[in-house]
């Protein structure tokens, strides 16, 4: 009650603002006077600020109604956004990069004063869909999705946008999202490529080692072929997939290391994979060069040691968290995205720079 | 009336730091405390009001900003964010579009999410426009039966001074049989298409840009009215 004493006059212009904005239409000083239980010679003091603010307009009959001023600043309070309640983010797996994209998305419910939510989906898209469903069960504010597949959430992205729930893919696209942020995934390719092709010295066999069926993936293939597509001395020989894991890489390189023996470099759609396969190839004291993306901290003290990853096109895992709380605060607000397809620019570490190069995770 | 003046000159005050948050011209006590040179105590006792009734929140970090009780007063029925969320469809892309109500002969703009391109009139919250010239009005009017247009249009005739004459003008805009598209066209504030929001007296309202095809004019229309359908 010390606080609600501090300033009256506000406390009683709020009530006559709410009392006139219940009403269906303009209102005497005397029926203010009387739906108040305020003073009247109160009431009139308040009116008068008010409309001199131009949060009440007076009429010609004295009537009083909300004035131009109070949509103003009641639009500018919707621009400023919504309160985030609740935030529900669906990834696939506790690997690092997606545990930096938590630790980021927990700051950012922080400064909002927001609930976040978290379920990893163990990379299987039906228990994604599921969470997704389970997000707009409980009536989150906006869902976030780490897809563990580009397809087959598209049920599940309909029945948010029926209950007016966006849904922001981060990492990759989702076929039914609303918006995507991800990295450039084919400059991220391209790069990894292009550092390939510069240590190979524009000639060898290589093999591709892509990732889980996301477009991030087909993009850093799409990309790493760009790459190496103006040196017909540089040949694929392999190509395989790993998942999100060391483990998948030591798997995928050990199965084409038996079938082609002679391997000059990997690609790597991810660093984890390029992880596994670097401790194939040092078990088998191999020196064959990797090139990555992601930029994780395992990969780039790899680079820092001499190898046998060389190169890792980087993400930004905490800068891909904030734009897309970005885009979803602004979706959840009713506001239009210019750009519902955002993609950030990655740069390339190696041996030049991964000294000064901060890795996340 | 400068504040010195006033009866009331916290609601002066109250109203500035609104202005000040709201336009983001300073969102920390302190700042406040440079922009209006008010005693820190004042400012503390205007703000804990202020965040208590609901006009400020104050957010985690410290930052303030706009509470949510100025949007319950203009939109008490929380149709804002609803209807301007189920517009975000591809053939609404980019174009400015306005929540309005009928008062008297005019409609008020309750709020506007604005478009890329330029307008003859650019809307604003709580602007007002003779209702002959929006379509809005039309479309409200439309929805209800004609003693309920008569009563909407009345309510605040005396506040307008509206005539019995004018009164009548504004009702002679209810089209007998209801269309899910209204459409108007003046030189004020330009072309305009509207669909009543079903069981409210709103209407949600595209306004036209010059020059732009005829084509994506009916596609934004159906548009339009699948968003005041599905909002």
């Amino acid at each position: 009650m010390a606080e609600q004493a501090r300033v009256p006059a506000l406390r009683r212009a709020a009530v006559v603002l709410q009392r006139i904005s219940e009403s269906d239409r303009p209102m005497t000083l005397s029926e203010l006077t009387q739906r108040t239980g305020l003073p009247k010679s109160s009431v009139m003091g308040i009116c008068h600020a008010l409309t001199d603010e131009g949060l009440l307009a007076r009429g010609v009959d004295g009537t009083y109604a909300l004035g131009s001023r109070l949509y103003e600043l009641a639009s500018a309070a919707r621009s400023h956004g919504l309160a985030i309640g609740d935030i529900g983010f669906s990834y696939p797996v506790d690997e690092s990069f997606f545990v930096a994209e938590i630790a980021a998305l927990r700051a950012e419910a922080d400064r909002l004063g927001a609930r976040l939510h978290v379920h990893a989906a163990r990379e299987d898209r039906r228990t994604q869909s599921r969470q997704i469903e389970d997000f707009v069960s409980a009536g989150v504010d906006f869902i976030l999705v780490e897809p563990v597949a580009t397809d087959g959430l598209e049920e599940a992205c309909a029945k948010a946008r029926a209950a007016r729930i966006p849904v922001v893919a981060i990492g990759s696209a989702v076929s039914g999202a609303d918006a995507v942020v991800a990295t450039d995934n084919t400059k991220a390719g391209f790069l990894a490529g292009s550092a390939l092709v510069a240590t190979l010295g524009g000639r060898g066999r290589v093999a591709v080692v892509g990732g889980i069926p996301i477009t991030a993936n087909s993009d850093r293939i799409a990309g790493f072929l760009a790459a190496i597509a103006p040196h017909p001395q540089v040949e694929v020989v392999a190509t395989s997939h790993g998942e999100l894991d060391a483990k998948s890489g030591r798997r995928a390189a050990t199965e084409i290391l038996a079938a082609n023996p002679a391997v000059d470099g990997f690609f790597a759609a991810n660093d984890q994979i390029a992880i596994g396969i670097s401790r194939v190839l040092r078990s088998r004291r191999r020196s064959v060069p990797i090139v990555g993306v992601d930029g994780a901290r395992n990969a780039v003290e790899e680079i820092r040691s001499g190898g046998p990853i060389v190169a890792t096109a980087t993400q930004d895992p905490a800068a891909l968290v904030r734009a897309a709380m970005d885009i979803g605060i602004t979706l959840h607000g009713g506001g239009h995205v210019a750009r519902p397809s955002r993609y950030l620019a990655p740069t390339l570490v190696d041996a030049r720079n991964a000294a000064e190069y901060q890795p996340w995770g | 009336m400068g504040i010195g003046d006033s009866r009331t000159p916290a609601v002066h005050r109250g109203a500035r730091i609104l202005d000040a948050v709201s336009s983001g011209a300073a969102t920390t006590p302190a700042t406040l405390i440079g922009l209006l040179g008010l005693p820190k105590s004042s400012i503390a006792d205007l703000l804990a009001t202020l965040a208590d009734v609901g006009f400020l929140t104050r957010r985690p970090d410290g930052s303030l900003h706009a509470g949510p009780l100025l949007s319950d007063l203009t939109d008490p029925e929380s149709l804002v964010n609803s209807v301007f969320r189920a517009c975000a469809t591809p053939d609404l892309e980019g174009h400015t579009i306005s929540l309005v109500r009928l008062f008297g002969d005019q409609i008020v703009v309750v709020d506007v999410h604005l478009g890329r391109l330029p307008l003859p009139l650019t809307p604003r919250p709580g602007q007002r426009a003779n209702a002959a010239e929006c379509a809005g009005a039309a479309a409200i009017l439309s929805a209800l039966t004609v003693a309920e247009a008569a009563e909407a249009v009345s309510t605040a005739a005396g506040h307008l001074g509206l005539t019995d004459d004018e009164v009548a003008r504004c009702l002679a805009l209810r089209h007998r049989r209801q269309r899910k598209v209204y459409e108007s066209q003046s030189a004020s504030v330009g072309r305009q298409l509207s669909c009543a929001v079903p069981n409210t007296r709103y209407a949600l309202t595209l306004h036209v840009p010059d020059r732009w095809p005829e084509p994506a004019i009916a596609k934004a229309a159906r548009a339009l009215s699948v968003a005041v359908r599905d909002y």
